[in-house]
């Protein structure tokens, strides 16, 4: 049972969203306040749209809210709550391509010259480059296959540790550390050909 | 000595910290000696350092506004459809529609077969009567040779009062024969059937 001498923001994520089940409504805002901006950067990463990031952000709250007994407490909110935006993020994503793709297949073929990077000296480029800019970054980014962005944004942008990647996108710890190795790996290879596309 | 494609995969546990002692001995080691590891390293190591600088957004202003919003008409839409699903019976789960069906279907089932029942409440005749009397060339009357059913009741006797007048020129030696419900095989050497002129 929750220590109602508690302050709201002293307590937990657990303790929070098992106010809200009794029905505190100001807990729920609670986990709003603490959320939404760290949401929020992980679909904008996803999505690189901030009004498109902020509607996932909102439909993932609006999930927990007419959801909330569907939380228990054998996983971590936070792990609960990333899934959701996760989840939410990648059919934003994908309905995005399939717009790209039907857009691109009603252009002429030669105005589609800028999407082709030849791919040559992987790393000697990006070494030289020190400071890589947002926009370089964004575009490698985006040329991971989902998979691969996914668990970079989750460690490398919010930070989250190993179990809890692993917790999130369900899968055991060493496929996270494989994972994790390919996906930067692949990462820098991107950002090479980025750079070597813009010069 | 560990091999590049080794190094290679385990550049993210060193820079996570979350290599054992000896393996990062030998990674350092590799490290040191071999060069095109040492800018793959490096490379992966700005890409990493490139995430971590990314600029952090942050929500708008209207964003509470706008989710109060959305939460507020989110709660009224469940209202109003619990209210309609209350006064239409969509909330009477799809497995007690099935069971009214099956009882209604059962139910109709049953009424029809009273009604046919009444319709063909008659006794037919056992089948080596009908044979003999196909034998004989009295077809003509076999459709109507049927007892009634007033007379011909389980245990009770059988005669020639039995017959409808449209087959009376048939007289079945029938002083013996009595109906059981239960066995309606009837021996055909015990049963004589005779004709009368």
């Amino acid at each position: 049972m929750v220590k109602a001498d508690k302050t709201r923001y002293k307590l937990t994520d657990e303790e929070l969203i098992a106010m809200f089940q009794d029905g505190d409504e100001g807990a729920f805002e609670e986990l709003v306040n603490r959320y939404a901006d760290r949401l929020l950067n992980f679909a904008y990463r996803f999505v690189f749209d901030k009004q498109e990031a902020e509607d996932i952000v909102q439909d993932t709250f609006l999930r927990v809210y007419i959801n909330r007994h569907a939380y228990r407490e054998i996983a971590k909110f936070s792990t609960w709550i990333y899934t959701i935006t996760a989840n939410l993020a990648k059919t934003s994503l994908r309905k995005r391509k399939y717009r790209k793709v039907m857009h691109l297949s009603h252009m002429g073929p030669n105005e589609d010259k800028d999407f082709e990077i030849k791919d040559e000296g992987e790393f000697n480029l990006l070494e030289k480059d020190l400071r890589v800019d947002e926009d370089v970054v964004q575009r490698a980014l985006d040329r991971l296959p989902e998979h691969f962005k996914t668990i970079l944004i989750l460690r490398d942008i919010q930070e989250l540790s190993y179990e809890e990647i692993s917790k999130i996108l369900d899968i055991p710890i060493g496929t996270v550390k494989s994972r994790i190795n390919r996906a930067r790996l692949r990462l820098q290879k991107e950002i090479s050909k980025v750079l070597k596309g813009k010069k | 000595m560990i091999s590049c494609y080794q190094f290679k995969e385990l550049i993210s546990e060193y820079l996570d910290g979350e290599i054992s002692y000896s393996r990062r001995k030998l990674f350092e080691e590799h490290l040191e000696s071999c060069a095109n590891c040492r800018r793959l390293f490096n490379s992966v190591k700005i890409s990493i350092q490139s995430l971590h600088r990314l600029p952090r957004v942050h929500v708008s202003e209207n964003f509470y506004l706008n989710l109060r919003n959305r939460i507020v008409e989110e709660r009224d839409r469940i209202v109003k459809r619990a209210r309609s699903r209350r006064l239409t019976f969509a909330g009477v789960p799809s497995l007690a529609y099935g069971l009214l069906l099956a009882v209604v279907a059962v139910s109709v089932f049953f009424v029809v077969m009273k009604i046919q029942g009444k319709k063909t409440g008659g006794y037919e005749l056992p089948p080596y009567v009908k044979q003999q009397i196909i034998g004989s060339g009295s077809e003509k009357s076999l459709k109507n040779a049927s007892f009634d059913r007033r007379v011909a009741q389980p245990g009770r006797p059988v005669n020639e009062n039995s017959f409808t007048p449209d087959n009376r020129f048939l007289q079945i030696d029938t002083s013996d024969l009595y109906l059981k419900e239960a066995d309606k095989s009837f021996d055909r050497e015990t049963r004589p059937i005779k004709h009368i002129k």
